[in-house]
C-alpha cells in the first residue's frame, strides 16, 4: 500500500517536472526558430477564430440561464435589482475564464494534441529533429504564446455575451428595468475582479495548451498503445487532464485571491 | 600523406531495449563521397543503427566520430552535425500541412539566414531537378508514392548535406519504381558528391550501386568491404544471408513458373 502510494507520488512529481521542463524548453526554443509570425497567426486562427462561434453560443446560454435562475432566487428576497451584480460577478470571477478554457480545450486543445500525436506517429517530429529544427520551439511555442492572448480575449467575449444573455432573460423576458440591471453590473465589477479574471485566463492558457501539446508530443511513450490508438489515447488524456488541471487551478487561484 | 578519415565512424556502438540487445558493439566506417549499403535481416537492428548514426535515437555506449571529430552530446556539436547531415525516412515523413514547396523550403528557412527569395529559388531548383517543378503547390497527400519519395529527397538535398542517410528508400515500392529510386540516388550522388549510407533489403541493387557493403548480423557488423568481396566471401554469416536471399528468389521464380503453367 505504502509502496504503491510512494510510486504514484514519485510518478506524479516526475510528470510535473517533465511538464514544466517541456513548457520552459518550448518558450526557450521559440527564440531559436525563424519566420515565427506566420506560425503565430496560424495558431491564433486555430484557437481564436475557429472557436469563436462556440464561445459565443455557450456564453449566451450561460448568461440566459444565470439571468433566469438568479431572477427567481433574488425575487424571493425582493432583490431583483441585484440581478446584474449576480450575473456579472459570476461571469467575471468564475464562469467566464473556466468555461472559456473548457470550450477551448474541447475545440482547439484536442485538435492540437491529435495533430502533434499524428506528427509524432508519422515521424514528422523526427524529420524536424534530423533537419536541426528545435521541435519544441517550432511546434509547441507558437501555440502556447498565441494562447496568451487568445484565452483572455475569448474570455472577454464570453463575459460580454453572457452579460447580454443575462440582460435578455432578466430584463427583456422577466421585466427587470434595463437601467437597474446595467447599473448594478457597472457597480459590482471592480478592477480586482477583472485582474482575477485575466490572471485565471492566462494560467488556464498555459496549463491547458501546455498539457495538450505535452500529451500529443509524447504520444509514442503511452504504454500498451501504438499508432492510431496511441494518438487517440493521448488526445483523451490531454482533454481529461487539462480539464481537471483547469478546475483545480481555479480553486487554488480563487482561494488565494479572495 | 595519410588518407582522409572516414566521414562517419561508429566505434563499439551498443543499444538495447530492455533485455533485448539490438546492437552489440558495432564498428563501422562510412567512407567519404561513396555509397555504403547496409544489409541485414528484418528486425536485425538496421534502422536502429541508422537512427543512432543520425543521433535521432540515443545509444547506450560507444562513440560516434564525424569528419574525424568525436560527436558528443553538446547541443552546438549536434546542431553543426545536423547542418551537414540529411535523413530520408522510410515513410518520407513529409509535413502534411505544408505544400511541396514549403516542405523543401523548411530546412533552409529554419536553419539559415538566407533571404526568402533565395530560399524559394533554391527549393524550386531542387524540385525541378527531381521533376516535381509542376507540383510545387500540392500537399504531400496529393502526390503518388514515388513523387513523395522524390519530394523527400528534394527536401534532404536542398541544404546540400555532406552525408545523406537513407532508411529503406525502396520499401513498399514495385520493382520499376524501386529501380527508379536507386537510379535517382546514384545520379544525385554522382552529381553532388555527397556520402550516402543506405539501409536496404535489396541485395542485388546494393551490390550494383554500392562502393561499400556492410552486413549487420547478431548486433554486429560481420562484413564491411567491397561488393565483390561480399559476393565471394565464404564467411558463414554472409553465406547464410546470401543463401536466404537466393532461396527467396528461387521460390519466387518457382511460384511465377507455376502460375504461368496454370494459366496456360
Amino acid at each position: 500500500m505504502i509502496t504503491s502510494i510512494g510510486a504514484v507520488s514519485i510518478a506524479a512529481v516526475r510528470g510535473l517536472g517533465a511538464f514544466l521542463g517541456f513548457v520552459l524548453s518550448s518558450l526557450r526554443g521559440f527564440g531559436r526558430t525563424r519566420r515565427v509570425i506566420p506560425r503565430l497567426l496560424r495558431s491564433t486562427v486555430e484557437q481564436g477564430t475557429r472557436c469563436l462561434p462556440v464561445i459565443v453560443i455557450v456564453g449566451g446560454f450561460t448568461g440566459l440561464v444565470l439571468g433566469l435562475q438568479g431572477y427567481h432566487v433574488l425575487r424571493r428576497f425582493g432583490s431583483e435589482g441585484l440581478l446584474g451584480t449576480l450575473v456579472s460577478l459570476s461571469l467575471v470571477r468564475e464562469l467566464g475564464p473556466v468555461l472559456t478554457a473548457l470550450m477551448l480545450i474541447g475545440q482547439a486543445g484536442s485538435a492540437i494534441a491529435a495533430e502533434i500525436g499524428i506528427q509524432r506517429n508519422s515521424e514528422q517530429i523526427a524529420a524536424l529533429q534530423s533537419m536541426g529544427i528545435d521541435t519544441h520551439g517550432y511546434l509547441v511555442a507558437p501555440r502556447l504564446i498565441s494562447a496568451l492572448w487568445v484565452y483572455p480575449l475569448q474570455t472577454a467575449v464570453f463575459v460580454a455575451v453572457g452579460l447580454g444573455g443575462g440582460w435578455l432573460s432578466g430584463s427583456v423576458l422577466l421585466g427587470v428595468e434595463d437601467g437597474v440591471y446595467w447599473n448594478s453590473v457597472a457597480r459590482a465589477v471592480q478592477m480586482a475582479d477583472w485582474r482575477e479574471c485575466g490572471f485565471k485566463a492566462l494560467v488556464f492558457a498555459v496549463l491547458s495548451l501546455g498539457i495538450c501539446c505535452f500529451q500529443g508530443y509524447h504520444a509514442h511513450l503511452i504504454r500498451g498503445a501504438s499508432g492510431s490508438r496511441a494518438v487517440s489515447a493521448a488526445t483523451t488524456r490531454a482533454v481529461v487532464l487539462s480539464c481537471v488541471a483547469v478546475l483545480a487551478a481555479d480553486y487554488v487561484i480563487t482561494s488565494l485571491m479572495l | 600523406m595519410s588518407p582522409p578519415p572516414p566521414l562517419l565512424e561508429a566505434r563499439d556502438l551498443c543499444k538495447a531495449f530492455g533485455d533485448h540487445a539490438v546492437l552489440q558493439g558495432v564498428h563501422l566506417q562510412v567512407p567519404r563521397a561513396q555509397i555504403t549499403c547496409l544489409l541485414g535481416r528484418s528486425g536485425g537492428g538496421k534502422s536502429v543503427l541508422l537512427k543512432c548514426l543520425a543521433r535521432l535515437m540515443p545509444f547506450d555506449s560507444g562513440e560516434l566520430h564525424f569528419d574525424g571529430c568525436h560527436l558528443g552530446n553538446r547541443e552546438s556539436d549536434l546542431a553543426a552535425f545536423r547542418r551537414r547531415c540529411g535523413f530520408l525516412f522510410q515513410g518520407n515523413a513529409l509535413l502534411d500541412s505544408l505544400t511541396a514547396l514549403e516542405n523543401v523550403c523548411l530546412p533552409l528557412e529554419q536553419t539559415t539566414a538566407l533571404p526568402a527569395n533565395e530560399i524559394r529559388a533554391r527549393a524550386q531548383a531542387a524540385l525541378e531537378q527531381l521533376e516535381l517543378g509542376a507540383f510545387w503547390q500540392r500537399h504531400p497527400g496529393e502526390l503518388s508514392g514515388g513523387m513523395q519519395k522524390r519530394l523527400a529527397l528534394a527536401r534532404a538535398l536542398v541544404s546540400e548535406p555532406e552525408l545523406l542517410l537513407f532508411d529503406e528508400p525502396t520499401a513498399g515500392l514495385d520493382p520499376l519504381r524501386r529501380n527508379a529510386v536507386f537510379e535517382m540516388i546514384v545520379e544525385q550522388q554522382q552529381r553532388r558528391g555527397f556520402t550516402a549510407f543506405i539501409v536496404t533489403h535489396d541485395i542485388q541493387e546494393a551490390l550494383t550501386i554500392a562502393h561499400q557493403v556492410a552486413l549487420l548480423d547478431g548486433g554486429r557488423i560481420v562484413y564491411a568491404g567491397g561488393p565483390d568481396g561480399f559476393a565471394q566471401s565464404q564467411e558463414p554469416a554472409l553465406c547464410a544471408f546470401r543463401d536466404s536471399q537466393q532461396s527467396l528468389l528461387a521460390a519466387t521464380q518457382q511460384l511465377r513458373q507455376n502460375n504461368r503453367t496454370t494459366q496456360s
